[in-house]
């Protein structure tokens, strides 16, 4: 069967609370004792910064599909009276959603949500058919009016309304006996309806030797002078600490001097002033009962642990977590005898009427004085504390579950089309369905799209921004329309590939421009909004430093929703060699490489050597978030005809390539840029000329940034336009001509994410003489011969060595590199978004 | 006016009228009273006893007290009514009187007049001429209180030096005598049950004076007679007054803190009223006007500002795709980063800046294709649903 689990309360405020930790932990448990059955979580949109945490919980537990998203407009808090027709329309789109994912039964940690905070929760309002069951914790506010209604009239209706959908509930998970007791004498449903699941503790509670630096430590920060009494758990009238002043005033003086009462926890101050106030009427003397504010997880263990006695004289409670907890640590534990705790404690000697302080002075007394009967107690705990676990209350609740299912006849499921209709229907016939303004009809059409989901198949979405904007034919760019000629033509299987770009706050299809890629109209074509659903993939494809801040809300919105999000990395060679380049242009590549660490699935890198860079940055500058980012690699295309080459000669061409099939000429092809190396190159050739050699240097690349002094040098260089050339902005076709009669080319860049140059020449046949990189040795492997160094005469020694070679015919050929089609290319790609 | 006079008219104007002495006195005779019981005959003396507030008050309750003082001014004036006073030296009187013969030896306002040798002498004196279970009592001003310590104690320029209670109480233990008790006397009454105490009442409303009560031993009956007197707690300390003031400056604090939690409370809530406002109906139905109000005024300037606008975007483009030019350009703004700033934000658009922080459609434009399609069905189906139901 499949269960449907509303996650709520591990979203809200709650989730600061108990009952945020034990939703989690409780379906944790679910998930890991389900056998057969399937699990999914419905998490709320509106709470988009709980989102990856859950789904980290869950990682190795449930496929992550398994975890849908569902959006409702907001505000909803039903405190403020102008959310009441949002809100009824979101219980409308909740349930309709939850009955989308076609559940044989949903439980819903957390009924009481959404007075203060944006959750919705319902039962029943529109689908009848699928059995709801509902964790019931307790009912206290039904059964202390005046403490918790009367003062409220607002939030006693709130109350009111969830009691009446909590009715229509068909299984009611108990977490105590005495709970369920309760459910059964003042609901008003039929008993075997109500299951006792019980509840369980984090792991983190045991018994534990605390070294003496951290009982100093303690001592110090919570004004703890030796032994003491512990108590843990709230203020509220019902925990009935003022009679556990007065029981703690009543006792002899031997056995209190020495021994605080302690008060563990956040209270507040008025809390804590009225009970200071109420030790000093008692006589005790200041510093006697000490409140200790918040403590940690870690602190409160400790203190279970050191304290000499726990005592909880609550009288009314669904459970009481902390006595379980002490218990767990080994602390020696009274209680009260009324409601959950004999069940929870289990032993009639530990029990006390909370009502009467004598005989809470007494039980303390006992087991102050009495060290058997504290060991009897601690021993006791101990044992009871093992009786309580995740798995068995996980059990419980399947078990329960499983039962709901079984006896209802066998449904036919809700389909998509009736839910969309009934869905309109029942919005329609709302009360105050009439005062919904523009906004939020637009809104929850909005949401509605979304959680309804795809009509067909998952999308791929290839963010081409900056070539729909304007393509500047840059090397990155004409990999970016390869690669989407590449996707459009083959897509994955059952996806469908969509170009889309970012304007004015949101992503467009980008229809037009798709249109006029493959060269046709694109006139009566308009770019719609785009539709972004869960599962759906998406990718960027270019560089786009400015987008991506712009972008960021956005892209996180997405990410929450369930969107993957894929960059591709082509180097981050501005952070690892800012000197490089232009001050300030690394800060906006850096900005870029935080914003998308924080904010990707996966980061793609056009190389392993790229990839590893990738990680020991993620290393050293880890992201704010829960787990970090994929990090892969694929391959680029090396079929160079499919990006459309430029043609056109100029008038010197032939004679230029007359001089350079005269001798053997050394190609060096690249912007100049610092890192490229050109200023190297001619230095070894400088050499190399004074030792008298006959050879040619051909430099192809416009002038870049930072290389005045070089540009200078080749400007006045004795050899330009005999044995040195340097060519700016040549075609493609001049290009190949120049591969054809040089004899080598030379790759001596510093620093590369790739290194197509070396598959270029490799398919032009022609050697390679490339500087000792990983990058390179990833791409040429054996098929190149390699330098290291920063001096011209580390490099002119290589070209001689190479020239010795090269006259033997010895010299390592490039014929053997293997490279990629644009097809091969783009399948690794695939295969990286789809694993 | 002459010496002796002055001191009768200096202790008329700052010790008190005699009726507030003598109903400050008062508090001694739970623990003299019991010594008519066992010593009925018996005789006691006051060392001081200045215009005999003291002795007046023994007289009106039947006990035999002799008044010693070196003032013949002050003398004058007890024995004018009627009461047993001499003039003596007090060392040389007690000296003058047998072992064990009286029932109490008392000095209000003596010892700090005393040097301290003298006063020691006194003390073991006095010890030396009481029977079992007499008392001695020394009243003398306190300088616990800060305000008396540092200044009133001065006042009278006869005065020593001030004295510590823990001294005198010290003395009185150290010679021999069986019980001491410190009594803190003469507070002002509204200081003990005040609950809004303040910086000067710390600072001078402890108890003004003290007195040392000293029993002498071997009479265990007296002893347990003037038990409960011992037992007592009298006046107020500093220490006391000082955290009373503490804590009541805490409450108010806690109180101010809670007042502005209320009103941080009533803030968000008026916070919420107001976007609930924003949101409202009436608010949205003008919303139209206002925008269109605001597309009316910006259209005017509308195309010179949007001419400015692709201009610059169009130099932006092919100053990016020119890697010399970019070079320059960037260098140049670089320089002047404010304008950098603007022209980034003229090429991005502020609008984008605005959806960015909001992220949601808010006009059927944004929505996509098939959302656009739902809005329509619900639309449509909202308002046939009201024209049926009327």
């Amino acid at each position: 069967m499949r269960i449907v689990v509303d996650m709520q309360g591990a979203q809200t405020e709650s989730r600061y609370r108990g009952i945020g930790r034990y939703t989690l932990s409780f379906v944790q448990a679910i998930a890991r004792n389900r056998g057969n059955h399937e699990i999914y979580l419905a998490l709320s949109g509106i709470f988009p910064d709980t989102i990856e945490s859950i789904r980290i919980a869950f990682d190795s537990l449930l496929p992550q599909e398994n975890i849908r998203v569902w959006l409702a407009p907001e505000p909803l808090a039903e405190i403020y009276p102008g959310n009441q027709a949002r809100r009824e329309v979101a219980e409308l789109l909740r349930e309709s959603f939850l009955a989308s994912l076609k559940p044989d039964v949903i439980h819903i940690c957390s009924l009481n949500e959404g007075y203060l905070d944006d959750a919705v929760t319902s039962v029943g309002l529109f689908d009848t058919r699928t059995p709801v069951s509902v964790s019931l914790y307790d009912l206290l506010p039904l059964l202390s009016p005046d403490e918790y209604l009367k003062p409220n009239p607002s939030y006693a209706e709130f109350y009111r309304r969830k009691l009446e959908n909590l009715k229509r509930a068909a299984r009611f998970l108990a977490i105590s006996d005495f709970t369920k007791q309760e459910g059964i004498a003042h609901l008003d449903v039929p008993e075997n309806r109500f299951i006792n699941v019980s509840i369980a503790i984090e792991q983190h509670f045991q018994p534990l030797a605390i070294p003496a630096a951290i009982v100093i430590q303690l001592h110090q920060k919570f004004g703890i002078t030796g032994s003491f009494i512990l108590y843990t758990g709230g203020a509220d009238q019902r925990k009935n600490l003022t009679r556990l002043i007065h029981a703690y005033a009543a006792l002899p003086v031997s056995l209190r001097t020495g021994c605080q009462l302690v008060f563990a926890g956040k209270m507040s101050e008025l809390e804590v002033a009225g009970f200071q106030k109420t030790a000093k009427a008692a006589n005790l003397k200041p510093g006697e009962l000490c409140c200790t504010g918040y403590v940690t997880d870690e602190e409160l263990t400790q203190l279970y642990n050191l304290c000499k006695l726990f005592v909880f004289p609550s009288w009314h409670e669904g459970f009481g977590l902390p006595v379980l907890e002490a218990m767990a640590c080994g602390a020696p534990v009274i209680g009260a005898n009324a409601t959950s705790l004999p069940e929870v404690i289990g032993l009639e000697a530990a029990l006390f009427d909370p009502m009467d302080v004598a005989a809470i002075t007494a039980k303390m007394t006992h087991a102050l004085e009495d060290e058997v009967f504290r060991t009897t107690l601690q021993k006791h705990g101990l044992q009871q504390a093992k009786r309580f676990s995740w798995n068995e209350c996980a059990k419980a609740a399947v078990i329960a579950l499983e039962h709901v299912v079984d006896a209802r006849p066998s449904n036919t499921a809700w389909d998509d089309v009736t839910i969309q209709e009934r869905l309109l229907e029942s919005i329609a016939e709302l009360k105050y369905a009439g005062k919904l303004t523009e906004v939020d009809l637009v809104q929850i059409a909005d949401c509605m799209a979304f959680n309804a989901g795809h009509e067909k198949n998952k999308q791929l979405f290839l963010d081409i921004s900056v070539i729909v904007h304007g393509d500047a034919k840059s090397g990155i760019q004409r990999v970016v329309r390869s690669i989407l000629r590449e996707l459009l033509e083959h897509p994955p299987l059952h996806v469908d590939v969509r170009p889309i770009y970012f304007d004015r706050g949101s992503y467009k299809y980008a229809s037009k421009f798709t249109a006029s890629f493959f060269g046709g109209a694109n006139g009566e074509i308009s770019d719609e909004t785009v539709e972004f659903y869960q599962d759906d993939i998406y990718l960027a494809l270019d560089l786009n430093t400015h987008l991506s801040v712009v972008a960021y809300d956005f892209h996180m919105q997405l990410q929450c929703r369930g969107i993957k999000m894929y960059f591709i990395v082509y180097d981050i060679l501005l952070v690892q060699h800012p000197e490089w380049w232009p001050p300030g242009t690394s800060e906006e590549f850096e900005t870029w490489l935080k914003s998308i660490s924080k904010v990707s699935t996966g980061l793609i890198c056009i190389s392993e050597s790229v990839a590893s860079e990738v990680r020991a940055w993620l290393e050293q500058n880890p992201p704010k978030r829960l787990n970090m980012p994929h990090v892969s690699s694929f391959h680029l295309g090396a079929d160079v005809e499919n990006s459309m080459p430029s043609k056109g000669l100029p008038a010197d061409a032939q004679m230029v390539l007359n001089k350079l099939s005269a001798s053997t000429s050394f190609l060096l092809v690249g912007t100049l840029e610092p890192r490229k190396g050109q200023a190297q190159a001619l230095g070894a050739f400088e050499l190399l000329w004074s030792q008298g050699a006959d050879l040619n240097l051909v430099i192809v690349g416009k002038q870049g940034w930072m290389v005045d002094a070089l540009v200078q040098k080749i400007r006045n260089h004795p050899e330009l336009n005999k044995r040195m050339f340097w060519l700016e902005g040549i075609s493609d076709e001049y290009l190949a001509r120049l591969y054809d009669v040089s004899a080598c080319l030379v790759a001596a860049s510093e620093g590369e994410g790739f290194g197509l140059p070396l598959i270029e020449a490799a398919k032009y046949h022609k050697p390679i003489i490339a500087r000792d990189l990983p990058v390179f040795r990833e791409v040429a492997a054996d098929n190149a011969i390699y330098f290291s160094g920063l001096e011209s005469i580390n490099l002119a020694e290589c070209v001689t060595a190479w020239l010795e070679q090269y006259k033997q015919d010895a010299h390592p050929k490039s014929e053997g590199m293997t490279y990629l089609t644009w097809q091969e290319s783009v399948m690794q790609l695939k295969d990286q978004l789809t694993s | 006016m002459d010496k002796t006079d002055f001191y009768r008219a200096f202790e008329d104007r700052y010790r008190g009228s005699r009726e507030l002495i003598k109903s400050r006195l008062a508090v001694y005779l739970p623990f003299v009273l019991p010594l008519k019981h066992f010593y009925p005959d018996g005789v006691g003396v006051d060392l001081g006893c200045g215009r005999g507030e003291w002795l007046e008050l023994m007289q009106d309750n039947g006990l035999n007290v002799q008044g010693i003082d070196l003032d013949q001014g002050m003398l004058e004036a007890a024995q004018k009514l009627g009461l047993n006073a001499k003039q003596a030296d007090a060392i040389e009187y007690l000296q003058t009187l047998a072992s064990e013969s009286q029932t109490m030896v008392s000095g209000f306002h003596l010892a700090e007049h005393l040097p301290f040798e003298v006063l020691q002498i006194l003390i073991q004196q006095a010890l030396r001429v009481l029977k079992p279970g007499g008392l001695m009592i020394l009243e003398t001003p306190n300088p616990e209180n800060i305000v008396v310590g540092t200044a009133n104690f001065y006042l009278d320029p006869t005065h020593h030096q001030p004295i510590p209670s823990l001294l005198l109480s010290f003395m009185v233990e150290h010679a021999g005598f069986e019980t001491t008790k410190i009594l803190r006397l003469q507070e002002p009454a509204n200081v003990a049950e005040s609950d809004s105490l303040t910086l000067l009442d710390v600072l001078g409303g402890v108890s003004p004076d003290y007195a040392v009560v000293g029993q002498k031993g071997g009479a265990t009956e007296i002893a347990a007679a003037t038990k409960a007197a011992f037992a007592n707690d009298y006046g107020i300390s500093l220490e006391n007054l000082a955290n009373k003031y503490d804590q009541q400056i805490k409450a108010k604090a806690s109180q101010a803190e809670a007042k502005a939690s209320q009103a941080e409370a009533k803030a968000s809530q008026a916070e919420a009223n107001f976007t609930n406002l924003l949101n409202s109906k009436s608010w949205r139905v003008t919303a139209p006007l206002r925008w269109l109000g605001r597309k009316v005024r910006s259209v005017k300037s509308r195309s010179l500002k949007s001419r400015v606008r692709s201009l610059l975007k169009f130099f932006a483009g092919y100053v990016a795709s020119n890697s010399l030019l970019k070079c320059a350009v960037q260098r140049i703004l670089n320089r002047y980063p404010s304008i950098k700033v603007r022209i980034a934000r003229i090429i991005s658009d502020t609008e984008t800046q605005i959806q960015r922080t909001q992220n949601k459609p808010l006009d059927v434009s944004h929505l996509s294709p098939r959302a656009r399609q739902i809005y329509k069905n619900l639309k449509a189906e909202i308002v046939r649903h009201q024209k049926e139901n009327g």
